[in-house]
């Protein structure tokens, strides 16, 4: 794992190394948005709670390092809720009650993006419609909460995971920018989470945002 | 990007986020539980005869009596033993009417017990109390609001009826044991007012989730 980390901080930085320009004539120099979230769960995390989380955002800075193309760090937050009454099988043996499953999801990723259409001062962020791609990695810290009756199962874990993005920038005006965008996030399996196992709290998320920069 | 706007997407996601949160718990029978347990290599299928014990026990944890057998009436032991009796009746068993004329194939208690949880809740949003000051003397010594409280106590009291399906004709005299087949537990907060309801309701669960007790 660690000799994972360092082979990707390292490809990293050469590769924002390899794109800083010699002479900055980036037009758009940082951006920062705060956009809503809606999350959608697979894989694990639908197996736990099988709905949409409506409760979810991300805070994003991007620092352009040309023109199209920016690198940067998010934070973001989902929660999922599920409530059942469905009754859950023992080793020998039933559960039936109302149960109340909660995921906190906290994405702490570096972002790296470039965005089409975004090539010099007069088509710059923010005067344009800017489709992008992005590629983030990081860590997610995943909290996992169970209610039945009276008892309580909490149980949580950092996961490394790996988060590809597809998004479109929207020039509004007095100069702000509107975000939409899909990422999928995939935490790869791991911890020792509610049941003893590992897991991968794999969701998507849809986000609507607003940017501001300089 | 001018302030106005971005101040307006930061309350709108403020006030989304609090409108969405979603409500738990609103009343005691949503923290109901039924749990059920039995010896797989029971063949239920070969059970005929049946005998419910006419009175419903309550386990006194300390063996002092008390506060805690006041906690649960016997008011309503006859509704629930008949509950016992339909759903045993439903799964294809028959009541010995004599049990002295045989010794049945299965054997049915029921029992209550009770259990009281004290504990502190702490509430941090409020930790920190707001001093009115006279202005130039800074905070006025002696006056000023009092720290909201910090931290509640709060105590609840849950109870348990328990059915134990015994099968008495293979019990082991010498080891002194007698071996259970099933066990249903109906678990809830008790509250000041009775609802025998949530009791049968948790009867009849207990044995919709134990299919195999109709295995015949």
């Amino acid at each position: 794992m660690l000799r994972l980390w360092r082979n990707l901080l390292v490809t990293a930085g050469a590769a924002v190394g390899a794109a800083w320009p010699i002479e900055r004539a980036a037009a758009q120099e940082y951006m920062g948005a705060l956009n809503y979230n809606l999350g959608i769960p697979t894989g694990d995390t639908r197996t736990f709670t099988d709905n949409e989380s409506w409760l979810g955002f991300t805070f994003e800075g991007n620092w352009f390092v040309r023109p199209n193309a920016s690198a940067g760090l998010l934070f973001g937050w989902n929660e999922f809720y599920h409530q059942t009454d469905e009754a859950l099988p023992l080793e020998n043996g039933t559960i039936s009650g109302g149960q109340y499953r909660h995921l906190n999801v906290f994405p702490m990723l570096v972002t790296a993006k470039y965005y089409f259409n975004s090539t010099s001062e007069d088509a710059s962020i923010g005067t344009v419609l800017a489709p992008y791609v992005g590629l983030s990695t990081g860590t997610y810290y995943v909290r996992q909460l169970f209610d039945i009756g009276t008892r309580e199962f909490t149980d949580d874990g950092w996961l490394f995971g790996l988060s590809p993005e597809l998004g479109v920038l929207f020039p509004l005006r007095m100069g702000s920018v509107a975000m939409l965008s899909a990422r999928y996030n995939y935490p790869f399996s791991g911890g020792n989470f509610l049941g003893d196992q590992s897991q991968s709290f794999q969701y998507w998320t849809i986000s609507l945002g607003v940017a501001y920069g300089r | 990007m001018n302030l106005t706007l971005r101040h307006a997407a930061l309350a709108t996601m403020a006030l989304t986020l609090a409108a969405c949160y979603p409500d738990d718990i609103n009343s005691a029978d949503d923290l109901d539980t039924v749990t059920t347990l039995f010896n797989q290599q029971q063949d239920f299928g070969a059970i005929g005869t049946y005998v419910v014990l006419d009175t419903v026990v309550f386990i006194d944890g300390d063996g002092e009596g008390g506060d805690e057998e006041s906690s649960i009436s016997h008011a309503y032991d006859d509704q629930v033993l008949a509950a016992v009796r339909r759903n045993l009746d439903a799964a294809g068993y028959t009541e010995l009417a004599d049990p002295a004329a045989g010794p049945p194939d299965i054997t049915v208690l029921a029992s209550t017990t009770s259990s009281t949880t004290v504990g502190v809740a702490y509430d941090w949003w409020y930790y920190y109390g707001y001093y009115p000051y006279w202005p130039g003397y800074g905070y006025g010594a002696g006056w000023g609001y009092g720290y909201p409280p910090v931290s509640v106590a709060y105590a609840y009291t849950t109870g348990t009826l328990l059915l134990t399906m015994i099968d008495a004709k293979n019990a082991d005299i010498v080891g002194k044991k007698i071996p259970v087949i099933w066990l249903g537990a109906v678990n809830g907060v008790l509250t000041g007012t009775v609802q025998v309801s949530r009791v049968t309701d948790g009867i009849d669960q207990a044995f919709a989730q134990s299919p195999y007790l109709r295995a015949r």
